[in-house]
């Protein structure tokens, strides 16, 4: 796990599926962050990479499409799993949460890639 | 039996030699000699007149068929001068048969060294062939009455593919004359862009012998490209052989623009509800993770179990507004919605919506500004609100956290308006004049996700309060949204869809 820090980043434009996220992950003892759009969210990895990164599709600003595009071209080895209503729309082989979520795979996904304490 | 008489015996056996020729081809033949007198009388002759060869060998022409008597003065008497001359198509009525028949009449001198010895005729009976010929008139006749008030546009080719015919319908269309139309000329009034592909599957179907189905666009005598569907049939005589081909032509124009609109309009849907999809399961996500999350945790502490309830009870509030605009938009389209007028402030409601707006708008870290005085009127305060509402919630959403301002202010003629400014991405002015029509978005549903009826709704509100709504904008520079409304609307009532 060198390399990226131990918090999920949860990146969305809608404040009420950013807060629910954020508050399970940490109930559950997790590091969580967030941030409103792609633009936001590679300022926050700037400082510091995520162990995952839980991406909107449709935002302002900078797109999920275009955050993946831009963790392409300068790989910093941060898992990705697709967040979003349309999931017709998601990019192939990345992992995806098809809103409205299941609890029980959110966690067994974090669980999956956050490093033991 | 005796056909032949008074001649010299070579005369008479050259008469009887061309009488067998003759009557094999199923004609009549006569001769006659100087004096007008019949020398020959064939058995054809006698089916044709009734009368026997004994009956008329040695008697004048025209004592037995008074009505030949100018024939012989002219005809039979410069054949015996030694002319060759015809008769066709006369017609007689000959008494002893009863019959009125129409006949064709081949006149020759027999000579005798280089003298004119008789007159030989052969009668050819084209009674028959003349009512064929009439009846195919007739039917020719019909087909072109027909083809002329028929409503599509014909066309005839032969074998050549040269059209030889298109009825008036067509001619009236097209504005051109049948020989400006006439062989390939009819080419010039097709589309150049669908010409190549015209003439190609015109000439194949030729080739082949096939019927052909096509569209293209054609001039009309207005000027006008419309659109066509020309079916093309190939035609064969009684007996199998190859005549060309027969052809209509539809204007479908008028089907192709219903076509478009209706394909336009099912993908609208199609992508409304894609969209309505996306919007609906969003909010739905806070919901399910907070019941499914409340189940495994089990909170303890009623005060945290309240405080969690009340997160739900806001979420599931958004889900049923978002609900309850997707049937508006249903019934604003439907039409016949009803409008409640009573006196409000304009001013007022303003105010009470930014408030409502100041969560939203901190959280986009927007600044919203208020221009007001008070601006009364009669309108319906639910509509109004949501007119207000939909421009700041957009002016919000792509601001980019600069400043909105809001301005009301009544104007001189009994109107008001109500001006919503920010300073955001802006509208680029080709997407200007659509973005107020349904499902229209002047930006990518990639980066602004929604349902893009905002403006729609707002327009149709506006309008049916007998109001104006219009968008002022560069690209970079914000949008300014201007609503005026009349103080009183005349048409206090219905919306029509």
């Amino acid at each position: 796990m060198a390399g990226r820090s131990s918090y999920v980043l949860v990146v969305d434009d809608d404040a009420g599926v950013r807060d629910v996220i954020v508050e399970i992950l940490r109930s559950e003892g997790y590091r969580a962050e967030e941030a409103r759009d792609g633009r936001e969210a590679l300022a926050v990895m700037e400082r510091a990479p995520p162990c995952l990164l839980l991406l909107d599709l449709m935002m302002p600003a900078m797109n999920g499409w275009q955050v993946i595009d831009e963790l392409r071209a300068r790989p910093a080895g941060v898992a990705v799993c697709i967040l979003t209503a349309s999931p017709s729309q998601a990019p192939a082989g990345l992992p995806l949460l098809s809103k409205p979520v299941e609890l029980d795979q959110l966690l067994t996904l974090v669980s999956k890639h956050y490093p033991p304490q | 039996m005796m056909r032949t008489g008074a001649l010299p015996p070579q005369q008479m056996l050259t008469l009887q030699a061309i009488d067998r020729v003759v009557g094999a081809a199923g004609d009549a033949m006569i001769a006659f000699d100087r004096d007008l007198r019949y020398v020959h009388f064939s058995a054809g002759m006698e089916r044709l007149t009734g009368m026997t060869a004994a009956e008329v060998l040695g008697r004048k022409i025209y004592e037995l068929f008074p009505f030949l008597r100018e024939d012989c003065e002219r005809l039979h008497a410069a054949v015996l001068r030694g002319e060759t001359h015809s008769a066709e198509g006369r017609s007689y009525d000959i008494p002893e048969t009863g019959r009125r028949g129409t006949y064709d009449a081949y006149y020759s001198p027999l000579f005798d060294g280089d003298t004119v010895v008789a007159g030989v005729g052969v009668v050819r009976d084209t009674t028959e062939l003349k009512r064929v010929r009439q009846e195919l008139q007739e039917t020719e006749n019909r087909f072109r009455n027909m083809a002329d008030v028929a409503p599509v546009l014909l066309w005839m080719a032969g074998t050549d593919s040269l059209c030889t015919f298109f009825n008036q319908t067509w001619l009236d269309f097209t504005g051109r004359t049948l020989e400006e139309e006439w062989g390939v000329g009819w080419v010039e009034g097709v589309h150049f862009e669908d010409l190549q592909r015209c003439m190609d599957v015109y000439q194949a179907a030729f080739g082949r012998r096939e019927r052909f189905e096509m569209e293209y666009r054609i001039r009309r005598s207005d000027g006008q490209w419309r659109w066509v569907l020309d079916r093309g049939t190939p035609r064969y005589t009684p007996d199998g052989t190859f005549a060309g081909f027969i052809g209509s032509c539809a204007d479908i124009t008028e089907h192709k623009r219903l076509e478009a609109e209706l394909r336009q309009a099912v993908q609208a849907r199609d992508e409304f509800l894609s969209i309505a999809a996306h919007e609906l399961r969003t909010p739905l996500t806070p919901i399910q993770l907070g019941v499914q999350y409340l189940l495994r945790s089990e909170p303890r502490d009623p005060k945290v179990l309240t405080q969690k309830l009340h997160k739900l009870d806001e979420h599931v509030h958004r889900q049923a507004q978002l609900v309850e605009k997707l049937l508006d938009v249903s019934r604003l389209a439907a039409g016949g919605l009803q409008l409640e007028l009573s006196e409000h402030d304009l001013d007022e409601i303003v105010r009470a919506m930014l408030q409502q707006f100041a969560d939203e708008a901190r959280r986009a870290e927007c600044e919203l500004l208020l221009t007001s005085v008070p601006a009364r009127g009669r309108w319906d305060r639910g509509r109004l609100e949501q007119i207000a509402s939909n421009l700041i919630a957009n002016a919000i959403k792509y601001g980019k956290g600069a400043p909105v301002e809001v301005t009301v202010e009544p104007l001189g003629d009994a109107r008001v308006r109500l001006a919503v400014r920010d300073h955001g991405i802006g509208i680029a002015v080709e997407d200007q004049p659509r973005v107020f029509e349904r499902f229209a978005r002047a930006v990518s549903v990639r980066h602004f996700p929604g349902f893009g009826l905002g403006l729609w709704i707002t327009r149709t509100l506006v309008e049916a309060m007998n109001g104006t709504v219009v968008v002022e904008s560069r690209p970079g520079e914000g949008a300014l949204f201007c609503v005026e409304l009349p103080c009183s609307p005349s048409l206090a009532g219905v919306i029509s869809g």
